[in-house]
């Protein structure tokens, strides 16, 4: 990811505006682009005056929401059809768990959304669940935008709060995350049986 | 043969378990010692307070190493508040597509050593900044 970053950034400052649109697009459609790091860096460019902080809110919002939206409309409109065709995925679409998962998104689809839309992995996956699952397109753009919102103001005020040190802060994140995701996989790894049966118990 | 099955299967779970608990370990371990490190090296401040308003300058002076060949000369004017040619007239850049060149792509198309375009750099901007 470090590598995919730095690769990017220079983009960044050469293309400006049009860049960031691209990538996060990107980042938002269908590619696991490390967007909010590029985020905080952004908004640190933007702190030392290089991008006007409204313009680059508006632009990174507008882009993550088009994005976000073309990867829900292709998999509502052809998901099942062309994804079940993959072996592996077709068992995952006919397995339990996912069925379990996608009834309890159908179920309650804000808090899912909102809180996916943090990490560019859950986001792409949720995407594709709520297209796939055909949730509601009004309820999709509702949480989505609070969601996006929410991630993208939270990303900028820490690009922009620490300026030179955004750097250190990509580091933090990134290791920050993997915290995350372990600790994650160990609380799942405990208490499976557990948030199954919670899982069954909302439907 | 189910009961086997079934030890195997504990077993597995015990190994995943205790393997996930020395990587969060670690993980943690490794998260504290980077952001004590950052802040032992100066590398982590807060340059701009939101409650105090919109920022009109850098609270911390931005240091020169921090001048890196993936930059364009742009970013650098920007950054270090130079008029926008003076780079390109100190430095003799003849390249038309100046400021929106990378450091790095500007020193290979010219065949630079970019370490030492990058001491330049830091010269003359320790320069106009002695001038101002």
């Amino acid at each position: 990811m470090d590598f995919l970053v730095q690769a990017l950034i220079p983009y960044i400052l050469l293309y400006k505006y049009w860049a960031l649109f691209v990538i996060t697009f990107l980042a938002a459609s269908s590619l696991p682009i490390p967007a909010g790091t590029l985020l905080v860096a952004s908004a640190a460019f933007a702190s030392q005056g290089y991008f006007n902080i409204a313009i680059l809110l508006s632009i990174v919002v507008i882009a993550n929401l088009i994005g976000d939206s073309l990867l829900y409309w292709l998999a509502r409109l052809y998901g099942k059809k062309y994804l079940s065709r993959i072996l592996f995925v077709n068992r995952i679409f006919k397995s339990n768990n996912f069925n379990l998962i996608e009834k309890n998104i159908i179920k309650r689809p804000g808090l899912i959304i909102f809180i996916s839309r943090f990490e560019v992995i859950s986001t792409l996956s949720i995407n594709l669940i709520c297209g796939i699952s055909k949730i509601s397109y009004k309820k999709f753009l509702k949480f989505e935008i609070l969601g996006t919102f929410a991630n993208v103001l939270f990303y900028t005020i820490v690009g922009y709060s620490f300026g030179n040190s955004w750097q250190a802060v990509n580091k933090i994140i990134g290791d920050f995350t993997i915290v995350l995701f372990l600790l994650i996989a160990l609380v799942l790894s405990l208490f499976w049986k557990k948030v199954i049966t919670k899982l069954n118990e909302n439907i | 043969m189910k009961n086997l099955f079934q030890d195997k299967k504990i077993i597995v779970k015990k190994t995943i378990v205790f393997i996930l608990i020395l990587l969060c370990s670690v993980s943690i371990i490794w998260f504290i010692a980077t952001i004590k490190n950052f802040h032992k090296k100066g590398e982590l401040t807060i340059d701009y307070s939101l409650r105090k308003g919109y920022p009109t300058r850098l609270r911390h002076t931005i240091n020169l190493n921090t001048i890196k060949t993936w930059m364009t000369f742009d970013y650098i004017n920007v950054i270090f508040k130079l008029p926008k040619m003076y780079l390109r007239d100190t430095l003799n850049i003849n390249d038309p597509r100046y400021p929106n060149i990378r450091i790095d792509n500007y020193t290979r198309h010219n065949n630079i050593d970019s370490s030492m375009f990058l001491n330049k750099i830091e010269q003359v901007i320790t320069n106009y900044s002695m001038t101002k």
